[in-house]
């Protein structure tokens, strides 16, 4: 707390009451604070008084405030020892909560890969090409075998395309992939059990229709109709 | 001390305080040594035991099992993946009831009976199936393997406390059967047993890395203790020029075919003519890599690599270039067919009975004749012939990345018998893959140059950077106009020649049929290999199909494979996007006789004639005299052997 500080005081109190456009108005005089800096004074600091030669100064008791001093030294270590080892602690406990944390994400994170790994294996189990076709043929698709092309310099179209005709019989005989822990291989699996069972019971129906077919015409003569005699046919067995 | 003592003896409640200060103090030395010797004994003579049986037992290691790289097919469909899987496994010595803890705070009794019934649920398992399992005394055992994360998450919610779980991996295929025997199978003990996995294993597999860490007493790891690592290096992921579509529909259209005609199997080979890649490798029954255990063992390969087959007339092409190179013949060179061919004592006859023809080298081709073509073929010296075939890489591996090729069989020319000498130019007497037929063909579509087939397109990296494989360099076969003369033979074949079927609407086609016999393992001949070999389109040549059919049943007429290849070569034309062909096929006249006679003879002469008169007769001595190319010497050869080859449909 130099004499500077001193004087300058009431001069920044002035500045900081008044502000700044108290000092705009008077014209000529500099405000002792430019910008964020105080302004050298052009005076000389008061110097202190000079040493008085020989003469004893007068012994006094020197205030207790050292005392008061040491006492606040000791309570601002201690606090600060505290505080040092409370942040200490609250740190170890945010890096062991942390590490929680670090686990259970990891966990969240294997969780949600195992799921993403699941889903992956059924979308490229629809997505193979065998699985693909027994889908289309499901939904009543049919291949395209006569298709055209257009040529676009002159906008005709080339060869001879004719719609696809539904194929008799078209059977997609390259089976699904066999896989264990895929719900859409299961679903295919079940689906293709339910199809060759059909087959075999279309077989077994076609089976019998003919025969009943062969059996018919031979149970009556009269299976031709008309006022002409149906030919003669052999019985099966004849 | 002792002055203090001395000093103060007759004061009594001053002695009594300093021997009590001496007591303590006493105490605290005592203390302090006995702490000080424990500190040396500590420190410094068991320091490091010490230190090093604490920190195992916080410290854990486990293996970090590299990640096996994916297959991919050439627009990165993934064809295999790994995935992680658990074993499921019991330490059966401490199987008993327990107490398990639930949510509210109670507990409930679950007897092994009841854990028994909960594990079957949890694993879709029989309950006799865990119950053996859980059965018996043993420490180790499993109770499932490879189950999934979802279901492990359901065993671990059981609690069981003699049950564990270790993590696995399961390879799947989501492609199962299609490109099965090319993408290959892994073992149970996690061995590579089959194709590009086998091959490409060393890529594919990585190296495991280990970590060291401590953990604390709950199990959660310490997090400012050391750890060491080594990193673990995950496997490359190989892409094959297989296109999972090609691949399915050659696999399909072959099937269809094979089954259509009880055949023993098929292939089907599908490359780009341009660079040998092979986009598809389709046989009529394939291994499903994801169930290795119930396949046939004869569908673990691949068969157009494994197999080697006498090729038949597609050997023609061979026999047709190495002629016109050597400047004996070109397409238009007149010939005159005898019916038969007397040769060294050897009868050499057609598939078709015909009279004396006037006919150029195109329409022997396009027709198929035996006779002819030996006629032009023995103009080539035995060396020479053997040398041609050596060119095209007859009796050589054509090293594709797939395990256990064929060379097929090429005897040396001194070795050839009298007959073989001139059926190896229609190809009896020789053997070869179906791959290698077609790298034959590979060659005259691609202006003479001969490109080695490779399956394997690029490896990706674990960090994600592709690096392309080199592909073998190019070898000059024939000269440019020679590859072109025998493509024009090739289109005269498709359009006026027997093997119409195998034309492709829209596009210019050109290829050559083959029938063989095929020997039997018995010795001798049994039924015949039927094959189709074509390029297209013929104006620039971009792709190939080669389909091959071994002892399909049926009139020998009607086993052939053209409408396979049209139907495969019109789907790969489409799917790539070829434009369709705007310029005219080349014209050669196949006879020069009579031209009348030429349309009979192409439209009815084959079908007309059967073969099948002369085989009664043909056969035994055929086999006789060719008993194939494993016993070439053997026999005297029957001169009135005569063969029966190629159908012109």
């Amino acid at each position: 707390m130099s004499g500077t500080g001193l004087q300058r005081r009431p001069a920044r109190t002035a500045a900081s009451r008044t502000g700044i456009g108290a000092w705009a108005g008077r014209r000529g005089q500099r405000p002792p604070v430019e910008g964020t800096s105080a302004r050298q004074l052009s005076s000389p600091a008061p110097h202190t008084e000079e040493p008085t030669g020989s003469t004893r100064a007068p012994l006094s008791v020197v205030p207790g405030r050292a005392r008061r001093q040491r006492v606040s030294t000791v309570v601002l270590s201690l606090v600060a020892l505290v505080v040092a080892l409370a942040s200490i602690l609250v740190l170890n406990i945010q890096i062991s909560g942390g590490q929680y944390r670090l686990v259970e994400l990891r966990a969240q994170e294997q969780a949600l890969s195992q799921q993403n790994e699941a889903l992956t294996q059924d979308l490229e189990f629809y997505n193979a090409p065998q699985n693909l076709a027994v889908m289309a043929t499901d939904l009543g698709m049919v291949p395209a075998r006569d298709s055209g092309t257009v040529d676009l310099t002159n906008g005709t179209v080339e060869g001879d395309p004719l719609p696809a005709q539904p194929q008799e019989n078209h059977e997609i005989l390259v089976e699904h992939a066999n896989q264990t822990g895929s719900e859409a291989a299961d679903r295919a699996a079940q689906r293709a059990e339910v199809r060759e069972r059909e087959k075999a019971e279309q077989e077994r129906v076609d089976a019998e229709r003919r025969a009943g077919e062969d059996a018919a015409p031979a149970g009556g003569a009269e299976a031709g109709g008309g006022s002409l005699p149906a030919p003669p046919q052999r019985t099966p067995g004849e | 001390m002792a002055r203090a003592r001395s000093t103060s003896t007759g004061d009594a409640p001053g002695a009594r305080g300093i021997g009590r200060s001496h007591i303590g103090v006493v105490l605290v030395l005592g203390l302090l040594v006995v702490l000080g010797l424990r500190l040396v004994w500590v420190q410094g003579f068991d320091a490091a035991g010490r230190a090093e049986a604490a920190a195992g037992e916080r410290s854990r290691t486990e293996v970090v099992p590299a990640l096996r790289g994916e297959i991919r097919d050439t627009h990165g469909n993934v064809l295999a993946r790994t995935l992680q899987r658990y074993d499921v496994t019991v330490d059966q010595s401490l199987v008993r009831e327990f107490a398990r803890p639930l949510a509210d705070g109670t507990t409930e009794t679950v007897t092994p009976t009841q854990a028994v019934y909960q594990l079957a649920d949890a694993l879709e398992l029989e309950d006799t199936e865990v119950k053996d399992a859980l059965d018996g005394d043993k420490q180790f055992e499993y109770v499932a393997r490879g189950v999934t994360p979802e279901q492990w998450n359901t065993v671990r919610e059981l609690g069981l406390p003699y049950v564990y779980g270790q993590t696995s991996s399961d390879r799947i295929y989501p492609n199962g059967p299609v490109g099965g025997s090319v993408v290959g199978f892994m073992g149970g003990d996690d061995e590579a047993l089959g194709g590009i996995e086998q091959t490409q294993d060393e890529l594919l597999r990585g190296t495991d890395g280990s970590r060291t860490f401590e953990i604390s007493a709950d199990g959660v790891r310490i997090p400012v203790a050391p750890q060491e690592e080594s990193p673990v290096e995950d496997g490359s992921s190989v892409q094959l020029s297989i296109d999972s579509d090609v691949q399915f529909f050659a696999q399909q259209a072959v099937m269809e075919r094979a089954e259509e005609l009880d055949a023993e199997w098929g292939t089907a080979v599908v490359m780009r003519i341009e660079d040998g890649a092979v986009l598809a490798l389709a046989d009529s029954s394939t291994v499903d890599p994801n169930d290795i255990g119930s396949a046939d063992p004869e569908d673990l390969g691949v068969r157009s690599v494994q197999n080697a087959v006498e090729p038949g007339s597609t050997q023609k092409i061979l026999t047709a270039a190495a002629a016109v190179e050597e400047g004996v013949v070109t397409p238009r060179t007149e010939i005159t067919v005898p019916p038969f061919l007397e040769i060294e004592g050897q009868k050499i006859t057609d598939a078709f009975d015909h009279g004396e023809q006037q006919r150029t080298f195109a329409g022997i081709i396009a027709d198929s004749m035996n006779t002819g073509t030996v006629l032009v073929g023995g103009k080539l010296s035995p060396e020479q012939r053997h040398e041609w075939m050596q060119r095209f890489g007859v009796g050589e591996t054509t090293g594709i990345e797939l395990p256990g090729e064929s060379p097929g069989i090429l005897t040396s020319a001194d070795q050839w018998d009298v007959r073989q000498q001139y059926t190896v130019l229609f190809g009896q007497g020789v053997a070869q893959t179906p791959l290698r037929t077609a790298t034959i063909f590979q060659a005259i579509g691609n202006g003479g140059v001969q490109v080695e087939p490779r399956v394997v397109e690029s490896v990706i990296g674990p960090d994600g950077t592709s690096t392309p494989v080199e592909r073998p360099e190019g070898e000059r076969v024939v000269s440019e106009e020679t590859a072109q003369q025998v493509l024009d033979m090739m289109e005269v074949t498709v359009t006026q020649g027997g093997a119409k079927e195998a034309a492709v609407e829209g596009y210019r086609v050109g290829g050559k049929t083959g029938t063989a016999e095929a020997p039997s393992p018995e010795g001798g001949y049994d039924g015949y290999t039927t094959s189709f070999v074509g390029v297209a389109p013929v104006e620039d040549p971009q792709y190939l199909v080669a389909v091959t059919l071994q002892r399909p049943q049926g009139d020998v007429r009607a086993i052939g494979t053209t409408p396979t290849f049209s139907r495969i070569m019109g789907q790969v034309l489409r799917h790539y996007d070829v434009p369709p062909s705007t310029t005219e096929p080349v014209k050669i006249p196949l006879r020069t006789d009579d031209p009348e006679e030429e349309d009979e003879a192409e439209g009815t002469a084959p079908v007309d004639t059967p073969p099948g008169v002369e085989a009664p007769e043909d056969t035994d001595v055929a086999s006789d005299a060719e008993a194939g190319p494993g016993a070439p010497a053997a026999g005297a050869p029957a001169p009135a052997a005569s063969r029966r080859d190629d159908e012109g449909d």
